[in-house]
Parts: C-alpha cells; sequence; structure tokens
C-alpha cells in the first residue's frame, strides 16, 4: 500500500512540475524544521507558475530518528504557496502543504507507523539570490499503525505544527 | 583471494542482528502523561487501547482514585480543575458527578471508572495500578480499607489479565500485602528497600526514577527476587541509558522510541 501511494506521489509530482512551462523562477533550499514528530532537515524545489503563485515539493528525513537511533524516517512533501507581499527582496507567502512520512518503530514485528500531514501555514523569505526564511505551519496529523487489540489498522489523528529555517538559492 | 575477504567483511558488516533487551515497555497513564505527542489524554480509554494495541507493548500504569460512593476512577491529578471540566478532588464527588467529566483536551475524552475498562480484550498484559492515598481538597488521608475493598471487588473478576499495586505511602505496604496483591513501592533510593527488609515487609518489587537508581543497585535488588521498575524518560537517550541498567520494566511516555530503543 506505502508503495502505491509513494509511485502516485512521484507521477504528481512530475505533472505538477513539467506540465506548467511558463516558469518566472525556480528556488532550491534546504531546511531544518522541528515539528510533533521529529527535526527534520530536507531539500525542497519550488517553481513559479506565474507572478502569484509558486508549487513546491521536497523529502526531508528525521534526525532523531535516523540519525541517532538508526531507524531511517523519511519524509515527502508537496505544496503550494501564494505572495502576500512581493518585494525586491523580501516576500511573505501563505503556504499549504501535504506530507507523507512512515518508520518502522517496532523491528522485531515488521510494524510501520504512517503519518499523513495536512497543514497551512506562512512563509518569508529574504534575499536576492540567495535568501534566508522561514515557515511555520499548523495543521492535522493522521498517524495510522496495526492496533493488535482489534487487530486492524488504527487512524489517530492529532494537531500538528513546523517550525522551519530555511536556507534558498533562487536561479 | 581480495574477494573472499570483501565478501566476508561485507557479510559480517550488512547482517543486521535484531536485538531485543529483555525488559517490559509500559505506557504511562496508557499512552504517556505529559507529552506533547500523546495523541489523547492520560488515563483515557482511547489512551489505555491505544498504548496496549501497540506491538511490543506489555502492559500500562494507570492513576487511580476512590469516589465518594467508593468506587474507583482513572484520573492523575490531586484535583479536577486544570484538566477537566469539574472542579474539586475525585474523592468529594459521587458518580453521577464524575460521569459527566470529560478531559479539557482536543478529543474531549471522559473520565472512566476502572469497572468500564474492557478487560476481556487485554488478555496477557499488565496494568500497573498507581493508587492515590491522599485527598488534596480535605488534607486527609484515605481510608486504605475502602480502597482494598475496591481493588478486590475489581481485580477478582479478571484472570487473564495481571495486575500490580504501585503505592510511594509506606503505611499502605502492609494491609495491601496482607490483602494478597503484587505490590510494588515506589522508592526514592534504595535505602527505601533496605528499610523494607528491616521492618520485614516483604514488597514484590519497586519502581523509581531512572536517575535514582544506579546499574548496580538494580542488581542488587533484583538478586533478592524484586522486580524493578523504571520510569521518568522521554528523549531516546535516557531510555537507552536505563535499558542499560537492565530493569525489568520501563514505563515511559513515547512508546515508539521506547519500542525502537529496544528492538535496536
Amino acid at each position: 500500500m506505502g508503495f502505491l501511494f509513494m509511485a502516485n506521489f512521484k507521477i504528481l509530482i512530475l505533472f505538477i512540475f513539467f506540465y506548467n512551462t511558463s516558469i518566472s523562477q525556480n528556488r532550491i533550499s534546504t531546511s531544518i524544521s522541528y515539528s510533533k514528530l521529529d527535526i527534520f532537515h530536507g531539500f525542497e524545489f519550488e517553481k513559479s507558475i506565474n507572478d502569484k503563485f509558486n508549487l513546491h515539493a521536497g523529502f526531508e528525513y528525521g534526525i532523531v530518528k535516523s540519525l541517532f537511533q538508526s531507524r531511517f524516517y523519511p519524509k515527502v512533501k508537496i505544496g503550494g504557496s501564494y505572495y502576500l507581499i512581493d518585494r525586491n527582496k523580501f516576500d511573505l507567502l501563505a503556504i499549504t502543504q501535504y506530507s507523507f512520512s512512515s518508520f518502522k518503530f517496532y523491528r522485531l514485528t515488521n510494524d510501520f507507523v504512517q503519518y499523513h500531514e495536512a497543514n497551512l501555514g506562512v512563509r518569508w523569505r529574504y534575499g536576492n539570490k540567495w535568501k534566508i526564511g522561514q515557515t511555520i505551519f499548523i495543521g492535522g496529523v493522521w498517524e495510522r499503525s496495526r492496533n493488535t487489540l482489534f487487530n486492524s489498522k488504527q487512524s489517530n489523528i492529532m494537531l500538528g505544527y513546523t517550525f522551519q529555517i530555511d536556507c534558498i538559492y533562487a536561479f | 583471494m581480495r574477494f573472499k575477504i570483501l565478501l566476508i567483511l561485507f557479510i559480517v558488516v550488512s547482517c543486521k542482528k535484531k536485538h531485543d533487551y529483555p525488559i517490559d515497555i509500559i505506557g504511562h497513564a496508557g499512552n504517556g502523561l505529559s507529552i506533547s505527542n500523546s495523541i489523547y489524554h492520560a488515563n483515557s480509554l482511547e489512551a489505555i487501547e491505544l498504548a496496549l494495541g501497540t506491538p511490543g507493548v506489555e502492559g500500562v500504569e494507570i492513576d487511580l482514585q476512590l469516589s465518594k460512593d467508593n468506587d474507583l476512577w482513572l484520573f492523575h491529578d490531586m484535583t479536577l480543575d486544570d484538566e477537566t471540566n469539574l472542579t474539586g478532588c475525585v474523592s468529594n464527588l459521587n458518580n453521577e458527578i464524575l460521569s459527566t467529566a470529560f478531559y479539557k483536551s482536543l478529543h474531549k475524552e471522559r473520565l472512566i471508572q476502572f469497572k468500564n475498562l474492557n478487560f476481556s480484550l487485554y488478555a496477557g498484559k499488565t496494568f500497573y495500578l498507581d493508587i492515590r492515598h491522599y485527598n488534596a481538597c480535605e488534607n486527609s488521608f484515605i481510608d486504605v480499607n475502602k480502597m482494598i475493598s475496591a481493588l478486590s471487588v475489581e481485580i477478582s473478576k479478571w484472570n487473564q489479565v495481571k495486575f500490580i499495586v504501585l503505592t510511594n505511602h509506606y503505611d499502605w505496604l502492609s494491609p495491601l500485602i496482607t490483602a494478597d496483591f503484587t505490590v510494588y513501592y515506589e522508592i526514592e533510593n534504595v535505602s527505601d528497600f533496605l528499610n523494607t527488609k528491616v521492618n520485614n515487609i516483604i514488597i514484590d518489587g519497586v519502581i523509581s526514577r531512572s536517575t535514582n537508581l544506579s546499574k548496580e543497585e538494580i542488581s542488587s535488588i533484583q538478586s533478592e527476587n524484586k522486580k524493578v521498575i523504571l520510569f521518568n524518560m522521554r528523549a531516546p537517550k535516557p531510555i537507552r541509558e536505563a535499558m542499560n541498567k537492565f530493569p525489568d520494566g520501563l514505563i515511559v511516555d513515547d512508546l515508539k522510541v521506547a519500542l525502537i530503543e529496544k528492538s535496536k
């Protein structure tokens, strides 16, 4: 099920980023973010589809689980943003994002937990070619894992947040 | 020859032994008492069933208080004011009022009675019952005989679940042991345990903050056929440090972090 989802996700990213050819600017960035689930390090590619809207996609990994607990914790994300303020050096954007992450928490039974996140937030950036910025998200986190009491998959919903610092290169 | 050496090295390096510490992972108040990641409120039915349904979790610790009607309710704090829609103490309210209580959390979980837990679902699991001996609203101690009576009625119904009574009140140890419960004493240091030996109080185990007992002290307690449970761990490092002391169990607030450490 997870593999099917990842395959569909890749197709969606390819479609979004290669469908529109009227590009004004692209940006790649690296980020560190603190969230309920872990501290993440990631990379993001953003494409402007017109003067007001951008689309982005990226990949992150959970630092604590991946580096300190020997448990690789990947996350993929996709979203869009809208310019609220677009000055020469300073941008302020409203942003929305969906992400999917998963890790194996119990090796002896091969049990995974999956997280779907839907977030709204704001993003600001300062600079010319090289920019620094921050992104703040709040939203819903949907946790999905096996429940041995009921012998079925269980879904649990909670509030989530992300505080992110970005280093961006525009080209 | 070089290829054979490389092949052997590759096999040795790439083989991952599945290591399992022989330690019980126990959910603190269900799925975590004071941790921002806890989905459901501590001591709620949802938190307990989420914890017990997590693969690798052997039991939960829950907090029990007597109501005015002498029934057992799951609740942690001294008063209801901060966490629920009610005010006052559990011990001063009857069951009818307590049945209207809910937590001020996202899911608005209800307060539950011990007898409303569906123990037939929890076969093979262990419940650590942290019983409250003090009424903060009246500055008085609860009658231990009422607590014992309430516990006896409920525990005797369920053979497929293991119950361990936890207390930090020294004066309650003897009555609880006489009532034939499995009793663990919450200690601040190993001297508290030695004190029970001196006074011939035969407890079944101890529970302590992880930082209060060393590996050697834990080993010495275990050599007397007593179990040792540690608590007060949230992050991976303190959980790992606690596991390396080889207690019998860990009461943890983040179950998934603990399970990762256990099965590394």
